[in-house]
């Protein structure tokens, strides 16, 4: 897997987080079938997490603040 | 009350210029009509009064020439780092945030926040290629894993 798209599952794991406080399978799968380790993974994507919620506190509403765009 | 000391526009977006408050509390405002987009067509202004709330009518009813605040709208752009970090710094363009990101750190994606009046409103994250600045090289290149790596 290239870092690019490491980078973007970080992101997507971060929104999944804020959105629904999960990471979706798929996106886990990915990560294992790389061979790459999950945990410095959900590390990082938690971290990301946090960060924008401390930015956006009401991301996490239904009130479609946060969006992506990948 | 609406805020005179502000910039002011009617609801459907015709600009307004405060010109005073009467001895009876409405305000005097000077609306521009015609299209803007069009050069000078139709276009004209006038001086007319609204109550103290902004409203035009008398009545419950609400119109377009209603006044309010103008809506104004900032965008910043933020970093987005891979070792869980955002930015401190709102960049006022994408192209500032990508040519300013944190040296030492690898940037994964950019945060788009929209404020109306200072009230977040919209935000979009953006992936990229991951990239790294440091002194040595403050362009930037593509992140590799040694950069990924680093904390």
């Amino acid at each position: 897997m290239n870092l690019e798209r490491y980078s973007q599952l970080v992101l997507t794991a971060a929104l999944e987080t804020i959105a629904d406080q999960r990471v979706s399978l798929m996106v886990l799968a990915e990560i294992s079938e790389a061979g790459l380790s999950l945990e410095p993974f959900l590390c990082r994507a938690m971290q990301v997490a946090d960060a924008i919620l401390d930015l956006i506190p009401d991301a996490d509403g239904d009130d479609g603040q946060l969006s992506f765009n990948f | 009350m609406i805020d005179v000391t502000k910039p002011l526009e009617t609801m459907d977006g015709k600009p307004v210029t405060y010109v005073g408050t009467l001895t009876d509390g409405r305000i005097l405002v000077e609306v521009t009509y015609g299209d803007l987009n069009l050069y000078s067509l139709g276009r004209h202004k006038a001086l007319e009064t609204r109550r103290a709330d902004g409203r035009k009518g008398t009545g419950w009813q609400t119109s377009g020439d209603d006044l309010r605040n103008k809506v104004v709208e900032r965008v910043i752009y933020r970093n987005v780092y891979a070792d869980g970090t955002v930015g401190e710094t709102g960049h006022a363009t994408e192209q500032a945030a990508r040519e300013r990101s944190k040296y030492g750190k690898v940037r994964i994606g950019l945060l788009k926040q929209t404020f109306h009046n200072g009230k977040l409103v919209n935000a979009i994250l953006t992936s990229g290629m991951p990239w790294f600045r440091d002194r040595a090289n403050p362009q930037g290149r593509t992140a590799n894993a040694e950069d990924f790596a680093r904390k």
